[in-house]
């Protein structure tokens, strides 16, 4: 009786609640201070009348809320947001299919290839930026080599040209997350049947048809899944908007996503801006992300049980 | 090749011998395929080796022909970057800091892990939704008020307290990495150590540890990379240069060095290598923590 009154009572056996604690508080403690608390602050922080750098104890009326949509780098981040979505879709994921697939046709060196692809992901995002930055803004990188070869009529000044800067921007971005995509459509093609190959290569299916035709549809749902994240990785992206961006010539703003404008107002809100407004961007992205995530979780449910 | 060619050949068709013809064509057909692999390798490999040229150069050279091989190379570039830029003293930092905070992020993490896959308790729903909700969080939605709660608390720029930013920083993702590996462990070992008269930290530190391993070899391998490469929250959290770490102090070079792009592209290859050399050494373990961590949900 004992037994089972301890068990109704929900403690494994030997698990005591001191122990429970002990063992969820340091975790929990650092968590709720550096992630959680953060954001509550600026919860609040949005929501505050400021003067100056200080708060004031008075609801703002939703004052920065009006502001933000009335601010067309708001608009304009969130654009970008999902131009480095686009991007993503329609190099990052197709190319990385493209060699998961050739990976996976019994070719040499697969183990080589995935990691030298993954070597982008390991980098320090910084001095890949700082790379990029000098290549494609300096004089002597890209422009330079497309006069030496004697294109000189394409160049640009890839950063700072309205329209044309915006997409240059996430390049490097998707270059950076090909090897990723890649080390997941190998395991998931590994997941498909040898025999599905094999009975189709026996009916005289070519390369193009076995992709076509057998892959694609095999690894479906994990292709649906990428493009999910990928998504949800644009909403989120910062790094390299916030690294390159300081062109000299591009104008204020124009290559900033969300999270890149956020990033630049927190490094620099002690001189130049406002941290009740800043703050309102911030609690914003934040919204927008759980918003998105919880929409897809949703789907994703509703799909499994059809 | 020629072998693989044959037996797969043999398997499809086990009644047709391939003559020389078909054989050069298959062969060709798989040469083929190599040729969208190199290419992507090349694109992959381009910044890295321009880098790692510079890193010889002279700086006049940079401009006159930047994508050239350097004419004479300079490999006291890397002397002065490692002494007068002081990246000697900011590796020793970045070291110091990934390190600890590796180990620490290992340990809160597991910690949790354990609760959360092998005992029930009252609120475990509700305190499980919670750290999920960490999953959810964009990482700079948190930088704007992080660096006034970090001098609240007494951690700034104090490289111990980054350590513990960093650490903290990974909980969510971590948690619900190795709770996912901890779920698979035989619950016949839990049961027999405590037979054995064990409590909670014995089962935790003799039991799912030590059957965690490659779990938390996942988890350690992906936070070093992480800490090694991390430059915001660095500079949030930090302001004496003797304390910066190799992204944050190599970023601050450029103004010292005087635009000397060599100097620089030295100091980055420099902290770039260790990265890559940990990443093949543990590089089964990221691969494995990928797959594992985001096919799972599908």
């Amino acid at each position: 009786m004992a037994v089972a009154k301890k068990s109704s009572k929900g403690y494994r056996g030997y698990a005591s609640p001191l122990g429970i604690f002990l063992f969820l508080f340091p975790a929990l403690l650092g968590y709720t201070v550096f992630t959680v608390l953060p954001i509550g602050v600026q919860c609040v922080y949005s929501l505050l009348k400021w003067k100056g750098y200080t708060p004031l104890l008075q609801f703002n009326n939703f004052y920065y809320y009006t502001v933000m949509f009335q601010d067309k780098y708001f608009w304009g981040s969130l654009i970008n947001n999902v131009r480095i979505w686009i991007l993503g879709a329609f190099l990052e994921i197709p190319i990385a299919l493209l060699l998961a697939f050739i990976l996976s046709r019994r070719v040499r060196g697969v183990g080589f290839f995935r990691v030298l692809y993954y070597i982008p992901q390991i980098i320090p995002v910084l001095f890949l930026a700082m790379i990029f930055k000098f290549l494609i803004t300096q004089e002597y990188g890209l422009n330079g080599l497309l006069r030496a070869v004697g294109l000189g009529n394409f160049i640009q000044p890839w950063l700072s040209k309205d329209g044309l800067s915006q997409w240059v921007i996430g390049i490097p971005g998707t270059w950076q997350g090909v090897g990723f995509w890649i080390v997941i459509f190998i395991a998931a093609i590994a997941g498909v049947s040898e025999e599905l190959f094999e009975a189709a290569q026996l009916d005289g299916a070519n390369d193009m048809q076995l992709l076509r035709y057998i892959t694609l549809p095999s690894i479906r749902s994990v292709v649906v899944f990428a493009y999910i994240m990928l998504g949800l990785g644009a909403i989120q992206s910062f790094m390299w908007q916030f690294l390159i961006p300081s062109a000299p010539g591009a104008p204020m703003g124009q290559n900033h996503t969300l999270g890149s404008y956020i990033a630049e107002l927190a490094m620099s809100y002690r001189s130049t801006s406002n941290l009740g407004y800043a703050s309102t961007l911030s609690v914003s992205l934040f919204v927008i992300s759980v918003v998105a995530t919880v929409i897809v979780w949703r789907v994703n449910q509703w799909s499994q049980e059809r | 090749m020629t072998q693989t060619i044959d037996s797969s050949t043999n398997l499809s068709f086990p009644l047709k011998k391939p003559g020389i013809y078909d054989r050069l064509k298959n062969l060709a057909a798989r040469l083929l395929l190599y040729i969208p692999l190199i290419l992507w390798g090349l694109i992959t490999i381009f910044p890295f080796g321009w880098v790692f040229i510079t890193s010889f150069r002279e700086q006049t050279e940079l401009y006159s022909r930047p994508f050239a091989l350097p004419v004479v190379w300079h490999f006291e570039n890397y002397l002065n970057a490692w002494e007068e830029a002081h990246v000697g003293l900011y590796a020793r930092n970045s070291f110091m800091v990934t390190v600890l905070s590796t180990a620490l992020a290992v340990l809160v993490s597991a910690m949790p892990a354990y609760i959360f896959s092998r005992i029930n308790f009252r609120w475990k729903g509700v305190l499980w939704a919670y750290v999920l909700m960490g999953l959810m969080v964009p990482g700079v939605t948190t930088l704007l008020t992080l660096g006034v709660i970090v001098r609240k608390v007494g951690l700034y720029d104090n490289l111990l307290g980054l350590a513990a930013v960093y650490a903290f920083a990974g909980v969510p993702f971590n948690v619900f990495l190795l709770r996912s590996f901890m779920q698979t462990i035989p619950r016949e070992l839990e049961e027999a150590a405590v037979m054995d008269g064990a409590g909670m930290g014995a089962v935790f530190w003799h039991v799912i540890l030590p059957m965690s391993v490659p779990a938390l070899t996942t988890v350690a391998t992906f936070h070093a990379l992480y800490v090694w490469g991390e430059y915001i929250l660095s500079v949030i959290c930090l302001i004496s240069p003797e304390k910066f770490l190799l992204p944050m102090g190599i970023k601050n070079i450029l103004g010292e060095f005087n635009k000397d792009y060599p100097g620089y592209a030295a100091a980055m290859v420099m902290s770039m290598i260790p990265s890559l050399i940990f990443f093949l050494v543990f590089q089964r373990y990221v691969v494995k923590g990928i797959s594992a961590g985001a096919l799972k949900d599908i």
